[in-house]
C-alpha cells in the first residue's frame, strides 16, 4: 500500500474521499486512458445499479418484490436502539424493504412502545451520507482482505513491546451485549495479559461507584416511579436520560393528572433547568455545590433522624414530606455527583423504606461491570509509558472527547478503530474499519432492567461495515463465524428452538431476561458526603441534550431540534444565569471567552432563565472536525475544559455570534395572556375541578355566526395532557421523520424559517431567576371553523367531511394568506425547495407522504397517512384500526391522545371530557379539534412560593 | 370655499381653446422643436429605466431562486412586497378621486389636472398589480385566481379577501385604463389633425379610433363618461377597503378591525393627493402648464391634502383607542410594541411624516410655498410606505402566541423591487407625459367657453 | 356632400338646424368639445347609461351566480365550516364585476354607436375637417337639394364651403 506522503495535498484529500481514485492514480493517464476509465465508471455505475444480490442472504432485486413485500404495505420487525450500552425496543417500520421509521417497541420494558429523540433519529444516522465507505490504514483505503490480516496482527507481538507487558487493549463504552461481551472474553483469553476498558464520555461511573459502595457489589438501583408518592430529585436526569428514563418518564406522568388518578409530588433541586425539573411540582435552583451540601444534611435529617438544620428554607419541609411517606418516597441523584453522594442517596432511599417498592435493586445489565484499574485513564497511563502496543477502539471517540488520548495515541504501535465514520479517533487510528450500523448487523442488547433483545438487521450494509463482534472474532482468526451464528450462540440455550428464536426476534424481547433482584443489603457505614469546593463561578459541563455526546452531531435532526429549554439549535451556546448576564451587561449571542485555567475557548452566551447565579453550563458534543459535512464545525467544543483545572473566567470578547433560536420573543413574557397555558394547583383543583375552564382572558363569543359539523361518522380529534407532557421533543422528532418534514440549516433557521409541523412552545411566567417553566405542544388545531380556509384564494386549504383541516400542496400557490390568518401560526412555509437541499437519499423518506416542493404552505396533517392506511386496513379486513398518529406513537408519556371524537367510548373522547379541557385562544372562535388539559401542579401548602 | 383662493381664477386670464390647443399640442408634438425631446426628460427616462432595470433583475432572480431569497419569514409571510402593493394602490387612487369625484361634484379646477391625475393612477396600479403575482410562492400558477373552474372542476375560493382583491384590483386596472383612454379619445384626435409627420399622423389617428367630433359622437362620449365617472368614484372606495379587508379579514393582531376599510380609503387619498401633487409641481414649470395649473390648484390641493392627513390622523387615533377600548390583550402588547418596541422608529416616523408635517399647510403661505409643499408630499408618501410597514410587519411579528413572536428584515432584494417599481412607474409616466396631451384639451375648451 | 366651416358653435348650429327642417338628408356637425348644453346643444340623449346599467346588472348578477354556482353545484367544499351559499362572502366580487361589466358595456357601447373604430371616413376628404378637432366648427351635409343648402349655409356665414365626393 503506497502511503499518502508521496502525493501533493489537493490529491491526498481526494484518494481520502474517493478509494479507488488511488489505483488509477497510480497508472500515467493519457487521454484515451482517461476516456476508457470515464466508460468504464459510467458502465460501473449502471452496473452498481442493479443490485447483484449477495447469494449467501438470498437477496433480490427489488424489480420483483422479495416474498413478504407488499407494494405500499410496511413490514415492521422488532430490533434496539443501543445507547451508551443500553438498550431501547424499537419496531423499525419498512417501506418495499427500506427503514424509514421507528416507532418504540410495546413489549420492550425500556420502551413501552415510546421511542426517545435518538432512537427516532436513528433513521437519519443510518442513511447518513457521511458513514464511512471503506476501511483505511494510515489514512489511505485499504482493501477488507488488509483489514482482516491487521486484525489477526493484534495479537502478534508489535516491535520491541514486551509480550509481558499486556500489550493489547480493547475499549468500549458500557456493554451490556452478552454475544459482544463473549466476544471480547473470548479475545482476551485467548490473550493473556490483554485488558478490556469500558469507558463513556458520558459516564455514569459516579452512579454506578455509589451503588457499588451502597451495596458492596455492582448493583442496579431502578426506582419505579408508579409507587412513588413523593420524590426528590437533585440535578437529576431521570425523566430525560437516565437508564430507563422512558419507563420513568411513563410511570411519572401516569400520576400527574388528578382527573385520571391521584397525583404524586416531585421536588427538584438542580443548578440548570432539565426536564426534570421543569416537570416537578416545586423547583429549587441551587449551584452543585449547594446541591451536594443539600445531600448532605438530607443524610442527616433522613438517616440519623436528625431535625434539617441550616440550608434553604424548604428544606424541612421537603424532609417531612419524604418521611411523610414511607415506602412510597424516593430521593434520585444525577449522575453528575460523587459517588458517596450517590452511596448516602441509596441509604436515605433504603431508609426512607421504600425498596421493593418505590425502588429495587437488581444485578447491573453490564456484561461486565467496570473494574477501576480498567477506566480510560488507566489505559491512557499506560499507553503514555509505552505498554500499550495494540489497541482495538471499539466505537466510541476517545480522540475527540479526551484530549489526553489524542495525545498518547500515536504512541500505540497498533491502533485499530472501529466507527461508522471517518471520526477523529478513527482519523488518528492507525487503522479504521468502518462499522455496520445497528440496522446492519446482528447483535444483541440489555435495557436497563436487563431484559435482552436482539437486534436483527433491517437492510443490507448500505455502505459495507463490520459488527463489533466480526471484528473480534477476526481479531481472534475467527472471521468466518457470521455475527448472526455469534448472536444464536448466545442464545441457543435459552432460545433452544427455532419457534422461540423466532418469536423472541419478532417480540423483540428474550423472554425471562429482566435481571434477578440482589438481596444485597445496604452497607452500614458510609462515607461522608465530601463537599465539592464552592467557587465564585462554576462551569458545568454537560451533555448536549441532542448531541449527546457528539455522536449525533452529523444528524440534521438532532441539530434542528431545539433544545427543550434555550430553544436553540446548530450550535451550544454557553448558558448563563441572568444574573450574570445583567452584572456583566452581556445579552444572548454575545461572545466570551470561557477559560479553566490555562485553557481557553470563544463562544457566544445565551441567557438561561432559573440557572444558580454562579454557573455557567457547556454543552458537550459540539464543534465536532470530523462528524462530516453536517456536523462539522457547529458549535463549539468544549471537551478540552472538561479536564482543565483551575478557575473559570469568563470575559466578554466585544464580537456577536448569531445564534440560531426557534422562539424568537423576549425570553421572559410577564404580559402575555395567561391562558395559553393554563395552570393551578392541586387544591384548587379540588375546590373546584373546572376551574381552568372559567379562566378566560377574553370574552368568548357564544355561538358561531355558522356552525358546520363535518357529516362524516368519524370526527378526529386530539387531546394533550400538559400534566403529562414533559417537553422531551420525541414527538418532535417523530413528526419530522413521519411527515418527510426537511431540515432547513442554521442560515435558514437564523432568518427564522424552520419547518417543524409541531413544535412544543416553552413558556415562561414568573422571575428570571427561578421562572415557572411550561412546555405546550403545538400542532395544526384542526380548527372547525379554520380562519386559515377561509383566506386561502384557491381552495387549497379545505376541510373533510372527519374534520380534518387539509393542505392540498399541488392546489397551493404559496399567498401565504393563511399563515397570517392563523392564530396558532403552525403553518410553515416552504422557502427554498428545502428538501432537495436536504442530504438524505430519497429511499430515506417516507413514501405516504408527499415531499413539498418550494413556494408551497404546509403543516401538520393530523398524519393523514395513517388514517388512510388505517382506513384502507378497515375496508379490507373489516375491522377498524386504532388509529395512532407519529407524535402520539413516540410520546413516551402519552400526552397526546388522538382518535375519534364522534365515539363517545375512545379514549380521546374521555380525555377531551375532563374537567381540565381548554381552548386554546377561545377568544377566536376557531373550534379546534385539539384541545389540551391544563397542567395542575400538586404543591406542598407547607412550602411558601 | 371662501377667502381669496376662491375667486383665484382656475386659468390663467387671456386664454382660448385656440391658446390651449396651441400650447398643448406643442408639449407633446414638439413639431420643430430643438431638441425635439428635452434633455430633463431624457435624463429623467435614463434614472427610470435604471431603476426599471435593477427590478427587472430582482424579479428575474425572484422567479429563479424563490421566495426565499428575502427577508420574509415566520410568522412575518408578508413584507415589502404586499407593503409596496398596498402603497402603490394607495398612490393611484389620487388620479381616480380628482378626475372621477370631482367631475361629479362639477369642481372646475379638476379639468386641468385630470389626464395628469389618471396618468399617475394607471402608472401607480400598473405597479401595484405585478406584486400580488410576486408574492406567491409559486408565481406561475397566479392564473389559479382566475374565476374558472380547472381540470378537477375546482374554482378560486371566493370567500377569500385575496379573491376580492384580485376582482378589485382587476376591476379597477380595466376601469381605470378603459376611463383614461376614453377620455383622450378627442385630444388623440385632436393631435391626429394637428401632426404634421406621417408617422404621428398614423400613431394618433390609429389611437383615436376614428373619433371626429360629430354630434353623435358628444352625445354618446358625454353619456358614458359621466357614467364611467359616476362608477369610478365608488370604485375606487372599494378597491381600499377590499385592500383593507386584505388585513380586517384576517385574525391577525392588529389588523382584525372593522376600521380598516374606511382607514386604507382615507389612506389611499392622502397618498394620492401627495402624488399628484409630487409630479404636478415640477410638471407645471418643465411643461409650461402655469397658464393650467394655477395656484389655485396648488392652494385647492394643499386643502385637500390637509383634509386627508387630518381624516388619517383620526384613524390613527381610532386604531389606538379601540385597541385599548377592546378585549384583547394580545392587541394591546402588539400595539405597545409597535409604538416603543423594535419599530417604534417607524411607528413616530408615520406619525410625524402623514400627520404632524401636513399641519402645515393650514397655512395659505405654506400652500403656496411650492418647494415647501413637495417636501411635505415626499414626506407623506414616505410616511404612507411606513404606515403599512408597521401595519403589516408589527401585526405579524406579535400576534396571539408569544412563541410566534418573529421580526423582519427586508432584503437588498425587496429593496431592488421597490426601486425597480419606482423606476416603472416614472417610465410609465415619462413615456405618457412625452406621447400624450398633458391636459384633457377638449374639456378645457369647452371651460373656457365659459358659462353663456 | 357639403363640407362647410364656422366661426362660431351657435352659427353652426343654426345653420345645421335650419338644413334638417324640411331636408331628409342627413346633416352632421362636428367640433372638438361638447356641444354646449346651455345653447340648446344636446340634442337627443344617449341609451348608453341603460346599456350601462345592462352591462352592470349583467356583470353584477353573473358574478353572484358564477359564486353561487361554483360554492353549492359546482364543487361545494367546506370552507371554514361556513355555509355553500356564503352570500355576504360575494359581495365584493359582485360589485367589482358589475363595475366592469358596465363600464365594459359602456365603452363597447360607445364604440358601437358612435361608428367607431373608423380610421377613414369620406369626410375626412374635406379640406376643413382639419380644424374640427382644433377648435373649429364643421358641419357636414348630405342634402338631397344641395342648391338650397348651400344657400342656408351662405346665410349663416359659413367660412368656406366645400363639395366633397362621398
Amino acid at each position: 500500500m503506497p502511503s499518502l506522503e508521496g502525493l501533493p495535498g489537493d490529491e491526498r484529500d481526494w484518494v481520502r474521499r474517493f478509494p479507488h481514485l488511488e489505483q488509477a492514480l497510480a497508472h500515467p493517464l493519457d487521454r484515451r486512458r482517461t476516456l476508457k476509465l470515464l466508460a468504464l465508471a459510467l458502465a460501473g455505475g449502471g452496473l452498481a445499479g442493479c443490485d447483484p444480490g449477495t447469494p449467501d442472504r438470498g437477496f433480490v432485486s427489488a424489480v420483483r418484490a422479495a416474498p413478504g413485500v407488499i407494494p405500499g404495505v410496511p413490514n415492521i420487525y422488532a430490533s434496539a436502539h443501543v445507547r451508551d450500552g443500553y438498550a431501547h425496543g424499537i419496531l423499525v417500520t419498512h417501506q418495499m424493504g427500506r427503514p424509514t421509521k421507528v416507532e418504540g417497541n410495546p413489549g420492550h420494558p425500556a420502551s413501552l412502545g415510546a421511542t426517545d429523540i435518538f432512537a427516532q433519529a436513528a433513521i437519519q444516522d443510518f442513511y447518513d451520507p457521511d458513514r464511512a465507505s471503506g476501511p483505511l490504514h494510515d489514512g489511505m483505503p485499504a482493501a477488507w482482505q488488509e483489514v482482516t490480516t491487521a486484525l489477526q496482527a493484534v495479537r502478534a507481538p508489535v516491535g520491541s513491546v514486551p509480550q509481558a507487558a499486556s500489550g493489547l487493549r480493547i475499549l468500549t463504552g458500557t456493554v451490556t451485549s452478552p454475544t459482544l461481551g463473549a466476544a471480547i472474553d473470548a479475545l482476551l483469553a485467548a490473550h493473556p495479559g490483554a485488558v478490556w476498558h469500558q469507558w463513556d464520555a458520558i459516564g455514569r461511573d459516579a452512579a454506578r461507584q455509589g451503588a457499588a459502595l451502597a451495596y458492596g457489589r455492582p448493583a442496579m438501583v431502578i426506582p419505579d416511579l408508579r409507587q412513588v408518592d413523593v420524590a426528590l430529585a437533585v440535578d437529576s436526569d431521570l425523566l430525560d436520560s437516565a437508564p430507563g428514563h422512558l419507563r420513568h418518564a411513563r410511570a411519572f406522568a401516569g400520576r400527574r393528572n388528578p382527573v385520571q388518578g391521584p397525583m404524586n409530588r416531585l421536588y427538584a433541586v438542580e443548578p440548570t433547568p432539565s426536564l426534570t425539573g421543569v416537570a416537578a411540582d416545586h423547583r429549587f435552583v441551587a449551584a452543585p455545590a449547594v446541591c451536594d451540601e443539600i445531600v448532605g444534611r438530607l443524610g442527616a435529617a433522613i438517616l440519623h433522624n436528625a431535625a434539617p438544620s441550616g440550608g434553604p428554607d424548604w428544606l424541612g419541609a421537603v424532609v417531612a414530606d419524604l418521611r411523610a411517606h414511607p415506602g412510597r418516597a424516593l430521593i434520585h441523584l444525577g449522575p453528575d455527583h460523587g459517588a458517596d453522594a450517590h452511596a448516602s442517596v441509596h441509604a436515605m432511599n433504603e431508609a426512607l423504606g421504600g425498596r421493593g417498592g418505590a425502588f429495587d435493586v437488581f444485578e447491573p445489565p453490564d456484561y461486565r461491570p467496570a473494574q477501576p484499574t480498567s477506566t480510560l485513564s488507566a489505559l491512557m497511563d499506560d499507553m503514555e509509558n509505552g505498554r500499550v502496543r495494540a489497541l482495538l477502539i471499539l466505537d466510541v471517540n476517545p480522540v475527540y472527547q479526551v484530549p489526553r488520548f489524542a495525545a498518547a495515541l500515536p504512541r500505540v504501535p497498533l491502533s485499530v478503530a472501529l466507527a461508522d465514520r471517518p471520526h477523529e479517533t478513527a482519523q488518528a487510528a492507525r487503522w479504521h474499519v468502518p462499522l455496520a450500523h445497528g440496522f446492519e448487523d446482528w447483535g444483541d442488547a440489555r435495557a436497563d432492567d436487563g431484559t435482552a433483545t436482539i437486534l436483527q438487521p433491517q437492510a443490507m450494509p448500505l455502505y459495507g461495515g463490520m459488527s463489533a463482534v466480526t471484528v473480534l472474532r477476526a481479531c481472534a482468526g475467527d472471521a468466518a463465524r457470521s455475527a448472526r451464528e455469534q448472536v444464536r450462540q448466545t442464545w441457543r440455550e435459552r432460545l433452544a428452538s427455532e419457534a422461540d428464536w423466532r418469536a423472541a426476534l419478532a417480540a423483540g424481547v428474550v423472554p425471562g431476561t429482566a435481571a434477578p433482584r440482589l438481596d444485597a443489603a445496604i452497607a452500614t457505614v458510609l462515607p461522608p458526603v465530601s463537599p465539592a469546593g464552592s467557587a465564585a463561578l462554576t462551569l458545568l459541563l454537560r451533555p448536549d441534550p441532542h448531541l449527546w455526546d457528539g455522536r449525533e452531531a452529523n444528524n440534521p435532526w438532532l441539530q434542528e431540534l431545539p433544545r427543550p429549554l434555550s430553544k436553540t439549535v446548530w450550535g451550544n451556546p454557553l448558558l448563563i444565569p441572568p444574573e450574570l448576564a445583567r452584572s456583566q451587561g452581556l445579552r444572548n449571542g454575545d461572545e466570551v471567552a470561557l477559560s479553566v485555567g490555562a485553557h481557553r475557548v470563544a463562544l457566544p452566551v445565551w441567557v438561561q432563565l432559573g440557572q444558580a447565579s454562579g454557573c455557567v453550563v457547556g454543552l458537550l458534543g459540539s464543534g465536532r472536525r470530523h462528524a462530516g459535512a453536517t456536523g462539522d464545525g457547529v458549535g463549539t467544543d468544549l471537551y478540552p475544559l472538561r479536564d482543565a483545572a483551575g478557575p473559570v473566567r469568563i470575559v466578554a470578547t466585544g464580537r456577536t455570534v448569531a445564534v440560531a433560536c426557534t422562539e424568537h420573543h423576549a425570553t421572559l413574557v410577564a404580559d402575555a395572556p395567561s391562558d395559553i397555558v393554563r395552570h393551578g394547583t392541586l387544591a384548587r383543583f379540588r375546590q373546584d375541578a373546572g376551574f381552568l375552564g372559567k379562566m378566560q382572558d377574553h370574552p368568548v363569543p357564544a355561538a358561531a355566526l355558522y356552525r358546520r359539523d363535518p357529516g362524516a361518522p368519524v370526527a378526529w380529534g386530539m387531546s394533550i395532557d400538559l400534566n403529562a407532557c414533559i417537553g422531551c421533543n420525541a414527538c418532535m422528532t417523530a413528526c419530522q421523520a413521519e411527515n418527510n418534514v426537511p431540515v432547513v440549516g442554521r442560515d435558514e433557521v437564523l432568518r427564522q424559517r424552520e419547518m417543524h409541523w409541531l413544535r412544543i412552545d416553552r413558556i415562561y411566567e414568573g422571575t428570571q431567576s427561578a421562572p415557572d417553566t411550561f412546555f405546550q405542544p403545538m400542532l395544526c388545531m384542526h380548527c372547525e371553523q379554520a380562519p386559515c380556509e377561509t383566506v386561502c384564494p384557491v381552495g387549497a386549504t379545505t376541510h373533510d367531511s372527519e374534520g380534518l383541516n387539509v393542505m392540498v400542496y399541488n392546489r397551493c400557490v404559496g399567498t401565504k394568506f393563511c399563515s397570517n390568518n392563523c392564530p396558532y401560526k403552525v403553518r410553515r412555509f416552504n422557502y427554498f425547495a428545502f428538501a432537495e437541499q436536504e442530504r438524505r437519499p430519497p429511499i430515506s423518506r417516507n413514501p405516504d407522504v408527499s415531499v413539498r416542493a418550494r413556494g408551497v404552505m404546509e403543516k401538520c396533517t393530523f398524519c393523514v397517512q395513517r388514517i388512510a392506511q388505517a382506513r384502507i386496513a378497515a375496508d379490507r379486513d373489516g375491522v377498524a384500526e386504532q388509529v395512532v398518529t407519529a407524535c402520539q406513537a413516540a410520546c413516551p408519556t402519552q400526552a397526546i391522545t388522538f382518535g375519534d371524537i364522534n365515539d363517545p367510548d375512545a379514549a380521546v373522547s374521555h380525555r377531551k371530557a375532563s374537567p381540565l379541557t381548554y381552548v386554546v385562544l377561545p377568544e377566536q372562535g376557531t373550534h379546534p379539534r385539539v384541545t389540551y388539559e391544563g397542567r395542575i401542579r400538586n404543591r406542598n401548602p407547607a412550602i411558601e412560593l | 370655499m371662501s377667502g381669496p383662493a376662491a375667486v383665484a381664477p382656475v386659468v390663467a386670464p387671456g386664454e382660448t381653446a385656440q391658446s390651449l390647443t396651441e400650447r398643448i399640442c406643442a408639449v407633446t408634438l414638439r413639431e420643430g422643436a430643438r431638441p425635439w425631446t428635452p434633455l430633463w426628460w431624457w435624463a429623467a427616462l435614463a434614472v427610470s429605466l435604471g431603476l426599471l432595470g435593477m427590478g427587472v433583475i430582482a424579479v428575474g432572480w425572484l422567479f429563479y431562486a424563490g421566495l426565499g431569497i428575502w427577508g420574509i419569514d415566520w410568522p412575518v409571510v408578508w413584507g415589502l412586497d404586499i407593503l409596496n402593493y398596498v402603497w402603490w394602490i394607495a398612490i393611484a387612487s389620487g388620479g381616480t378621486f380628482i378626475s372621477a369625484l370631482f367631475f361629479l361634484l362639477g369642481v372646475e379646477w379638476r379639468t386641468a389636472l385630470n389626464r395628469l391625475a389618471e396618468s399617475l393612477t394607471l402608472c401607480a396600479a400598473l405597479c401595484a398589480a405585478i406584486f400580488p403575482i410576486l408574492h406567491l410562492g409559486r408565481p406561475w400558477f397566479f392564473y389559479w385566481l382566475f374565476p374558472y373552474p380547472n381540470t378537477m372542476g375546482l374554482w378560486a375560493q371566493f370567500r377569500s379577501p385575496l379573491v376580492w382583491d384580485f376582482f378589485a384590483i382587476l376591476t379597477y386596472v380595466l376601469a381605470s385604463i378603459l376611463f383614461w383612454y376614453f377620455g383622450l379619445l378627442p385630444d388623440l384626435a385632436t393631435l391626429r389633425d394637428r401632426a404634421q409627420g406621417q408617422g404621428r399622423r398614423v400613431f394618433y389617428g390609429v389611437l383615436a379610433l376614428g373619433f371626429r367630433g360629430s354630434g353623435r359622437q358628444w352625445r354618446h362620449y358625454r353619456a358614458v363618461y359621466a357614467v364611467m365617472a359616476a362608477l369610478m368614484a365608488p370604485l375606487v372606495v372599494s378597491v381600499h377597503s377590499i385592500v383593507g379587508m386584505d388585513f380586517a379579514g384576517s385574525a391577525a393582531t392588529g389588523w382584525h378591525s372593522t376600521q380598516f376599510p374606511p382607514f386604507f380609503v382615507f389612506g389611499a387619498a392622502l397618498s394620492g393627493f401627495a402624488v399628484v401633487l409630487l409630479a404636478i409641481l415640477p410638471l407645471r414649470s418643465l411643461l409650461g402648464l402655469h397658464a393650467y395649473v394655477t395656484e389655485r390648484h396648488i392652494d385647492v390641493l394643499g386643502r385637500l391634502f390637509l383634509t386627508s392627513s387630518l381624516c388619517v390622523g383620526y384613524a390613527y387615533v381610532m386604531d389606538a383607542f379601540a385597541t385599548f377600548y377592546g378585549p384583547d390583550e394580545a392587541d394591546r402588547t402588539m400595539f405597545l410594541m409597535r409604538v416603543f418596541g423594535l419599530y417604534a422608529p417607524v411607528y413616530w416616523g408615520t406619525i410625524v411624516l402623514n400627520i404632524v408635517f401636513p399641519q402645515l399647510l393650514w397655512w395659505r403661505s405654506v400652500r403656496l410655498t411650492q418647494p415647501l409643499v413637495w417636501l411635505i408630499g415626499l414626506g407623506v408618501l414616505v410616511g404612507m410606505w411606513l404606515e403599512r410597514f408597521q401595519i403589516i410587519v408589527t401585526s405579524l411579528a406579535r400576534t396571539q402566541l408569544p412563541s410566534t413572536w418573529g421580526q423582519y428584515t427586508p432584503t437588498l432584494w425587496e429593496w431592488s423591487l421597490l426601486f425597480g417599481t419606482i423606476g416603472l412607474f416614472l417610465t410609465a409616466f415619462l413615456l405618457i407625459v412625452r406621447l400624450m396631451p398633458v391636459v384633457a384639451m377638449a374639456e378645457m375648451r369647452a371651460m373656457l367657453r365659459g358659462p353663456a | 356632400m357639403i363640407v362647410a366651416a364656422f366661426a362660431t358653435e351657435a352659427a353652426m348650429r343654426e345653420a345645421a338646424a335650419e338644413i334638417r327642417r324640411g331636408d331628409p338628408g342627413g346633416v352632421e356637425t362636428y367640433m372638438a368639445m361638447e356641444p354646449d348644453e346651455a345653447q340648446g346643444g344636446a340634442e337627443g340623449g344617449s341609451i348608453l347609461p341603460a346599456v350601462m346599467l345592462g352591462g352592470g346588472v349583467a356583470g353584477g348578477l353573473g358574478g353572484f351566480l358564477m359564486q353561487a354556482y361554483a360554492t353549492t353545484i359546482s364543487y361545494p367544499q367546506n370552507i371554514g365550516g361556513r355555509p355553500d351559499l356564503s352570500w355576504p362572502a360575494y359581495i365584493p366580487t359582485t360589485f367589482e364585476l358589475a363595475v366592469l361589466g358596465a363600464v365594459v358595456a359602456g365603452m363597447a357601447g360607445f364604440l358601437v354607436l358612435a361608428g367607431m373604430p373608423r380610421l377613414y371616413d369620406p369626410v375626412d376628404e374635406a379640406e376643413g375637417m382639419r380644424a374640427a378637432m382644433l377648435g373649429g366648427y364643421v358641419l357636414v351635409a348630405r342634402p338631397t337639394d344641395a342648391a338650397r343648402a348651400r344657400q342656408v349655409l351662405s346665410r349663416h356665414a359659413a367660412i368656406g364651403i366645400e363639395d366633397v365626393a362621398e
